[in-house]
């Protein structure tokens, strides 16, 4: 029998607070699905369920074929056991026999890039090796559906990309599937063919996943302009002083509630595109504006002449460091819009349906040198 | 057969890393029984001289291997919140990871007394007759323990009154078993696993005698209701710790 996951009517309740409420689907070998939401939208408590680790308040699930589910990376691992101590007490909890994994650890050695350390403590490990380690073990898993939480962004950008690649890899293998929980809507639209968007424990919509991510784009990251998120008691605002239009003239202002001066600090803002990709990385320390001490209740202005953002919807993360310590970050600290425009006075010849930067690099043309 | 293995692996974990940064590493696995052998000896010389040191140090370990194994598996699944709430591991695999850690603690003991009643001269049928009622008593504790620790481990993951009284629980309870052993033995002289059931046994023993299928009878239920608690209910844990 293919692998499926049937669940009908799966409600799941916190005291008088309902986490899920009547979810129902079938899901079948050969589709990967992603699961959107907003914080506190069920995707997690669903996903508990579908694994076995927590019972639905009622309803039921059903599936064939076997199944692994991978929440967190490296939970249980051990700081006092070893590299290869912990690759085998981990792969079992993830529900791999010894042989797999001594049959298997070479390549989890060379695919966590760690291979030199596997006999130290964990403890010695960074919090980057860690991960790799963890994150190499569960990609061993053999499973016929595979149930990942948030766990494709875990690393550098690199280990993320070979991450990513390996997951593909095993998914297209014929009659396998994975539920992948993600706010990171590049990984979904690349991963998955069906996704299940849940709004409040409710399915809002689920179907093809260029129709649910359009949609859910469309209503809960359509930004408003100059809008101004202070999750953070550091941060009392992050907004564009204008409306920003693709070439002209843009002004970012971020409020600081630092009581006292900041020493050595560094802002680190980082551009993500409308699928939550990396785009480019801002601060004034990298762009030349070290500072030795920062005023009380600071303003950092950021001025572009030309905005080099095409049409499309964008946001940005925050980071604020004192002395290389975080004091403050966030995620999302500003979506925003950017509407079309002439970054080139002449026009150009794109008409890009994807939100992306503007670059005006020197060209030259002229006669190469005959060899 | 998951849930045996996942048992085993978390008990290995436990076991490797108990003795982690001390100095004599795994020789206290030894220094505890004979430290513990010792002080009931005298407790016990004082108290009432006709328990000999071999009948302590059986009793003591046996004792060990019931405590420990209950009231570690009871509170094995609140302290393993992280992989309980992340991982499907069987419920039942956690107090019985703690099971397997007080027989491999429970081996040791039964070692060392075997090694002590060789060296004071015990008549060889005598340790020959005690070794087998030892070891059905060290059966029938590891068996009732683990059923207890199941039996227990939802509640103290749910009210954490339950999870802060059990070590006091523990305490009294090794503080009892050599109280009402004087009680229990007036029924047989030769029941050495007495102590290995502390109170329990006593009441066993002073309600409907000293028969040993009394003792096992109750192992068994323990055991099996423990492990139908945690099969059924057990994934409200992760709600719950």
């Amino acid at each position: 029998m293919k692998p499926f996951i049937h669940f009908d009517q799966l409600t799941k309740k916190f005291g008088a607070h309902t986490a899920l409420d009547r979810l129902s689907g079938r899901w079948e070998a050969g589709s990967s699905v992603g699961i959107v939401g907003a914080n506190g939208a069920g995707k997690s408590t669903f996903l508990r369920l579908l694994s076995g680790i927590s019972a639905p308040t009622s309803g039921t699930i059903k599936s064939s074929g076997r199944l692994a589910s991978l929440l967190e990376v490296g939970t249980g691992f051990h700081p006092e056991l070893t590299g290869r101590e912990n690759i085998f007490l981990y792969g079992q909890i993830l529900g791999l026999r010894r042989a797999e994994i001594r049959a298997q650890l070479d390549a989890i050695a060379d695919f966590s890039g760690v291979s030199s350390q596997l006999d130290l403590p964990l403890k010695h490990f960074s919090s980057g090796q860690k991960i790799r380690l963890g994150f190499s073990v569960a990609a061993q898993l053999r499973s016929d559906i595979i149930l990942l939480d948030e766990v494709l962004g875990v690393g550098d950008a690199a280990f993320q990309q070979q991450s990513f690649e390996r997951m593909q890899s095993l998914l297209s293998e014929e009659g396998r599937m994975a539920v992948v929980v993600s706010h990171h809507l590049g990984t979904i639209r690349r991963m998955c063919t069906q996704a299940l968007w849940l709004e409040a424990g409710r399915d809002r919509l689920s179907g093809p996943v260029a129709d649910v991510l359009e949609a859910y784009k469309n209503a809960y990251a359509a930004p408003k302009e100059t809008e101004t998120l202070p999750a953070n008691p550091w941060v009392a605002s992050v907004r564009w002083a204008n409306s920003l239009v693709a070439g002209q003239p843009a002004r970012l202002e971020v409020e600081l509630n630092n009581n006292s001066p900041l020493q050595r600090p560094n802002l680190r803002l980082t551009l993500f595109n409308q699928h939550g990709e990396f785009l480019a990385p801002l601060s004034p320390v990298t762009s030349g504006l070290e500072s030795i001490l920062w005023p009380k209740r600071a303003r950092i202005v950021l001025e572009f002449d030309r905005l080099p953002l095409m049409r499309g919807t964008y946001h940005l993360g925050l980071r604020l460091t004192e002395n290389d310590l975080e004091l403050a970050h966030l995620p999302v600290a500003l979506p925003f819009a950017v509407e079309e425009g002439l970054y080139f006075p002449k026009g150009d010849t794109f008409a890009p349906r994807l939100n992306g930067l503007w670059l005006d690099p020197r060209w030259t043309v002229a006669e190469s040198n005959p060899a | 057969m998951q849930t045996l293995r996942l048992g085993w692996t978390l008990a290995e974990r436990d076991l490797r890393t108990r003795y982690a940064h001390s100095v004599l590493g795994s020789l206290w696995s030894l220094a505890q029984p004979l430290a513990m052998a010792t002080a009931l000896f005298f407790v016990g010389k004082a108290w009432n001289r006709t328990i000999s040191a071999d009948l302590w140090l059986l009793g003591w370990v046996v004792w060990n291997v019931f405590s420990s194994s209950a009231f570690a598996g009871a509170l094995s699944l609140a302290h393993n919140r992280e992989l309980v709430t992340k991982t499907a591991i069987p419920a039942f695999s956690y107090p019985l990871s703690k099971a397997i850690v007080a027989a491999v603690d429970g081996a040791v003991g039964l070692v060392l007394w075997g090694i002590f009643v060789v060296a004071t001269g015990v008549p060889l049928q005598a340790i020959t007759e005690l070794a087998v009622g030892a070891l059905f008593a060290f059966a029938a504790s590891l068996a009732g323990g683990l059923g207890l620790g199941a039996l227990l481990a939802l509640p103290a993951a749910r009210v954490r009154d339950v999870a802060v009284a059990l070590p006091f629980l523990a305490q009294l309870g090794l503080l009892l078993s050599p109280l009402l052993l004087g009680a229990s033995t007036s029924f047989s002289k030769h029941l050495p696993w007495i102590p290995g059931w502390g109170p329990v046994q006593a009441v066993l023993t002073q309600s409907v005698g000293s028969d040993s299928g009394y003792l096992w009878a109750a192992a068994v239920l323990l055991l099996a209701t423990g492990y139908g608690v945690l099969t059924r209910w057990g994934k409200n844990a992760a709600d719950w710790v």
